[in-house]
Order: structure tokens, then C-alpha cells, then sequence
């Protein structure tokens, strides 16, 4: 799970690559993929970069609940297949938790700790698996953390700094959706017509 | 779903409890306390979560990363990836700028966390992905090692209970002892205090109660030194209020070059003045961000880029402040006296071409290796951004006189 990902590692995950580029990918250096000025390379860079960039504002982006104290799930449907190293990476962060991510059509779990672990991925929506999983154990009704957050983060709104083109630059709307985001979403988009 | 129900049952046979009751705590919190103590630290910069420390995983909550995350944006495009707060917004000293200052006009309420509730709200929203750790500023109390040692207690209680693994900036506050800075100095990644401003004299115009030297200096100095015998993993960093006492911007560059020089400061955030209403300055004019935004690219200049302390002189004009233009441009302008040819420049000259930063400087010595250098397109294939940089080069037997670079230049 650790092993350092080759270059055809990241472009297999790209939503769309040609079998020309993955051949292409398996015989260049880091190196080369990050200086070249060819310009096969420098599509392979930008297909890298496309899901690296993804990966990252998952990892940001992505919100939890809880279930119980060890069990976390959230939304996401990214536009690449990174779903299962997405899930895998929390999994490493929140060890001894399980990790549930998923959509309207399929879910991911990982589960991680010191000497164990496991992965699924189930044909299943997001909400039937928390259900699923809601029949077989007890669950507690954490608190609403996600009230705290709208609070804090209105507390850190300054208006004459105000600039909503940079924030969709940061947080674009795709990404925005790609994680369920209701609550940023809602705060910067200027007219009700637009949010709806 | 045999499967599911094995990882369950793993799961809760784990003997590994973060939270627990704890959650109870949280039931009856105060939401105006998040807001009012979350609006204190609205105006500190530094948002940053990369640092060098490395856990062990499977004994915490969480790890930190080298490059940090942002897990959302504020509405002006700043990256908010902390649980930025104020332990409370009570506070002796008369900072004019400041709501909470004794010199607020307005009433204000009071609020204080209990170590234990800041404590748990970290962690929640750390374990729903909100945010990559705490910032943790106060205002300060009659006796400010009070207040230090409740903030110390949250950090406590944050990686001794709950095992917390993630990003830790401590604000140390004017004039707390030692003892305490070393203590926080163990647990934090990253410890600041604020000069706010460059000089004593500047500082005496804003505040009649803080002592620049004995205050802040001095409990710099004290970072400086814990750091010294063992590293900070995030380092020490500061930050300043952009045009509350009309400080030039060459002495703020001055000061700034005191704090990495001799105070070893990882880095300098730049804020600028924002007029609140019921301080005592709320009639003044609020600085334009881009004067912020001027002050860190000179920042970048001096601290990335390697350039002198004389070259970046040439940037500010006779009454010592940047126009609001990129300040390599105007030294690039200032310096170059003939075109440079891309496929012998050193790495150092350029860096010192608009448009060419050190990813693009890099590549452009790794591709000339085997190849040359002979048509725009190559550059921009190599990341450099063609209409700043082209009237400094000398590519295909073209190149600029410096009237022409200085014309072509203006609207940039
Ligand atoms: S020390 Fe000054 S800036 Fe800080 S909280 Fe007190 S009044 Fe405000």
C-alpha cells in the first residue's frame, strides 16, 4: 500500500488516457516527466497532473459523519478513478476507524491499522450501506458538527476581502459537487437562482 | 455482506477509544462562543499546515503532511485549514485596531473556552475532514501565563486523550514566561508571536500597553533559542498589520529582514489594515490588499528567489513603499542591461527573468542538457510564462533594447 506510484500508476487512474500515452508512461523517468519539453510527456504531465490535482482536493474536500466513534462516511464521486486510493488514504490517516465512501452507485470501505488491512467495494449507494450498517451495530447521534463548521467559517468572512472568482479558483464547482459540499457552496454563490 | 459484518465486528472488539462520552461535552456548546472567539482571528494570515514532523500513525489520531491540505477556502479565495480561534476574547491590553481591545468602544460579550470543549470541537471537526489541526491565539489576561496555561491544558488534552496527530499553531502571547513557551514549544508544530509592527516607536502609536522589546522581542528570542536545541518542526513565524501606523513599506522590509536574519523565522505573514468599527481607529482608511499582496512577493524575492537586500531596494520608491506592480519586474527593469540567453544563463540569473520562477529555471538546465533552446514555444513548453519573460531573453536573434522592454513592460 506504501510502495512509492510509478507514473502509469496515476495515468491508469485518468478518466480518459490513450493506450499510446499508458505504453508510453511505463518507460519514462520522473525525471523526464517533470522537465521534458516533448510534447507526448507533456500531455502524460498533464494527465498526471489532472488526477494528482483531484486527489488532493478530495483528500480537502471530502467531508465525514460518523456512525459511531469508528465509523466515518462521506460523500464523493470524483471524475477520475480514484475512488479506492482516496478511501485507502483516510484509512491511513484514521487508523482503527473504518472508512466508507461513496455515491448514488457504489461505495468503498478501507479499514487500517498496525497490522490489518481490508478493502471492499460494494455496488451499493452511500445510503444503503450506512443503513446496511446502521442494522447491524448501534450507532450513536453525534454531535452536529457540521452547524459548528457553518459557524466558524462565517466567523472567518471578511467583506472587504471578498472574492468569489479566487474561491471557485481554490474550490472549483465541480470539486464543490464531487464531495456533496452543501455548505461552501451555498455561503458563496451570490443569488438563491443560482444555488438552486 | 459477510465481509461487512467481519470488519465490523473487528472494529468494535478495537480496544482503540478515542471519544467515547466525550461527546457529551459538546451537547449544550454555545454557538454566538464560536462565532465571536472564531471572528478574533479572522485577520491572521498564516493558514499554513506543512510541516517536517513524522508519527507514528498507528498510535494517533490523524497525521500531519509535508505539504500541508487545505480543506476549504474563505469567501475572499484564503485558504482555511485550521480551527483558527481565540481562547478568549478577553483582553487587558489597548491594541487600537482590536475588538477586543479595552479601548472598544462598542459592548462587547466575553466568551472563554474550557479546555476540555476546545479540546473535543477540535477533534470533531478534525475527524470530519473540516480542518488539518488548531490555531490557537488568546487575548490576553491580567496575568497572561493564566491563560497560556488553560491553552497549554487544551493542547494536553488533545494528544494525551485523544492521541491527536495533527497540526498544532500556538500563538504565544506578549509577555508569557518561559516555562510555559517551552511547554507549548513540545507539542506545537509551529509557535508565533505577533510584532504587528516594524519598530517600538511604531508599536507605541497602536498600543500604549505592549512593550515591543520585553514583550514580543524577547519571547521571540525565547523560541529562537528553544529552537535551537531542538527544532521546531514547523518553525517560528510572525506577523504584521500593513499600514495602522503608517510604517513605510522599506521599514517593514527592514524589520523583516531582522526576523529572518536574526530571529531565524521560518516566515513572515503581512496583514493588512482593516478598519473595524467601534475601535479607535475606525475612521482611518483601510489598506488595499495589494499592498499585502506587493509585501509578500518581496517577501518571496528575498526568501525563495535569493535575491540581496540591495536589489530588492531598487523595488521601493523615494518615500520607501512598492507600487503596485510585481517588484522583480520593476528590479528586472532597473538591472538588466542586455538580454540573457536561456541556453547559458546560471540557475541564479534566471531566476531573476519575469516569468521564470525556479520550477520553470529548473527545467530550462535539465532540457538544455541535450537540446537548445531556439523558439518561444520551447520555453513556454518548459512553464515559463512567454510575455513577461521574452523582453529580457535573447531567443532566435531577437531581443528588446531596454526603451523597448521598458514600453513593452508599462501594462505589465
Ligand atoms: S493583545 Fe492587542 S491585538 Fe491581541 S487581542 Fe489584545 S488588544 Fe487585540
Amino acid at each position: 500500500m506504501s510502495k512509492p506510484m510509478k507514473a502509469f500508476d496515476y495515468l491508469l487512474m485518468n478518466k480518459s488516457v490513450s493506450p499510446v500515452l499508458l505504453e508510453k508512461s511505463k518507460k519514462i523517468s520522473w525525471n523526464e516527466i517533470n522537465t521534458s519539453a516533448d510534447p507526448e510527456v507533456i500531455k502524460i504531465r498533464k494527465k498526471i497532473r489532472e488526477v494528482r490535482l483531484e486527489i488532493h482536493r478530495m483528500r480537502g474536500f471530502v467531508r465525514f459523519d460518523s456512525i459511531n466513534d469508528k465509523i466515518l462516511f462521506g460523500y464523493m464521486k470524483p471524475e477520475n478513478k480514484i475512488e479506492k486510493l482516496v478511501t485507502d488514504i483516510f484509512a491511513r490517516r484514521f487508523q482503527k476507524h473504518i472508512i466508507l465512501l461513496g455515491n448514488e452507485k457504489k461505495s468503498w470501505i478501507s479499514y487500517y491499522s498496525e497490522n490489518f488491512f481490508k478493502r471492499y467495494e460494494e455496488s451499493k449507494s452511500l445510503n444503503k450501506m450506512v443503513k446496511d450498517i446502521q442494522s447491524l451495530i448501534k450507532f450513536d447521534s453525534e454531535v452536529d458538527i457540521d452547524k459548528i463548521w457553518q459557524i466558524y467559517y462565517e466567523s472567518q468572512y471578511i467583506k472587504e476581502r471578498e472574492n468569489h472568482r479566487l474561491f471557485y479558483k481554490n474550490m472549483p464547482r465541480k470539486n464543490l459537487k464531487s464531495v456533496g459540499n452543501r455548505l461552501e457552496l451555498r455561503l458563496n454563490t451570490k443569488t438563491l437562482d443560482e444555488y438552486l | 455482506m459477510a465481509s461487512l459484518e467481519k470488519i465490523l465486528h473487528l472494529v468494535t472488539q478495537s480496544e482503540y477509544d478515542c471519544i467515547g462520552d466525550e461527546g457529551k461535552v459538546l451537547e449544550n456548546i454555545n454557538f454566538s462562543k464560536i462565532d465571536v472567539l472564531g471572528q478574533g482571528t479572522k485577520h491572521d494570515i498564516c493558514a499554513s499546515s506543512s510541516t517536517s514532523r513524522i508519527l507514528n500513525q498507528a498510535e494517533t489520531l490523524g497525521n500531519p503532511t509535508r505539504s500541508g491540505i487545505c480543506h476549504s477556502f474563505a469567501a475572499n479565495g484564503r485558504c482555511l485549514s485550521m480551527f483558527k480561534t481565540l481562547f478568549t476574547n478577553y483582553c487587558i491590553h489597548d491594541c487600537k485596531y482590536c475588538q477586543n481591545s479595552t479601548d472598544y468602544k462598542s459592548g462587547k460579550s466575553v466568551y472563554s473556552y474550557t479546555p476540555e470543549e476546545l479540546a473535543r470541537i477540535t477533534i470533531s471537526l478534525y475527524k470530519g475532514n473540516y480542518i488539518e489541526g488548531l490555531f490557537l491565539s488568546s487575548g490576553v489576561s491580567p496575568d497572561q501565563d493564566i491563560v497560556t496555561e488553560k491553552m497549554i491544558e487544551t493542547l494536553k488534552i488533545l494528544k494525551k486523550r485523544y492521541n491527536f496527530g495533527g497540526y498544532i499553531h500556538f500563538k504565544v502571547l506578549p509577555g508569557v514566561s518561559y516555562e510555559y513557551i517551552k511547554q507549548a514549544s513540545e507539542m506545537a508544530d509551529r509557535l508565533s508571536v505577533n510584532i504587528e509592527t516594524p519598530s517600538k516607536e511604531h508599536l507605541s502609536e497602536i498600543s500604549s500597553t505592549k512593550n515591543y522589546a520585553n514583550d514580543i522581542l524577547k519571547r521571540q528570542k525565547y523560541i529562537k533559542n528553544l529552537e535551537l536545541k531542538k527544532k521546531l518542526p514547523a518553525g517560528q513565524t510572525t506577523q504584521l498589520v500593513v499600514g495602522a501606523c503608517e510604517e513605510s513599506d522599506f521599514e517593514i522590509f527592514k524589520r523583516v529582514l531582522k526576523e529572518y536574519n536574526e530571529m531565524m523565522l521560518k516566515r513572515v505573514y503581512y496583514s493588512a489594515f482593516n478598519s473595524v468599527s467601534g475601535t479607535s481607529l475606525e475612521n482611518m482608511v483601510s489598506q488595499p490588499t495589494w499592498r499585502e499582496h506587493r509585501l509578500y512577493q518581496m517577501d518571496w524575492l528575498y526568501r525563495v528567489y535569493n535575491f540581496s537586500e540591495n536589489e530588492i531596494k531598487i523595488a521601493f520608491d523615494d518615500n520607501g513603499f512598492l507600487k503596485n506592480k510585481d517588484p522583480k519586474l520593476s528590479i528586472a527593469l532597473n538591472n538588466f542591461e542586455s538580454p540573457l540567453d536561456p541556453n547559458d544563463a546560471q540557475y541564479g540569473e534566471l531566476l531573476r527573468v519575469p516569468g521564470i520562477g525556479p520550477k520553470s529555471a529548473y527545467k530550462i538546465i535539465n532540457y538544455r542538457k541535450k537540446n537548445r533552446i531556439y523558439k518561444r514555444d520551447h520555453l513556454q513548453r518548459l512553464g515559463v510564462r512567454i510575455k513577461n519573460a521574452i523582453p529580457f531573453l535573447k531567443i532566435s536573434g531577437g531581443e528588446y533594447t531596454r526603451l523597448e522592454r521598458w514600453i513593452e513592460c508599462q501594462n505589465q
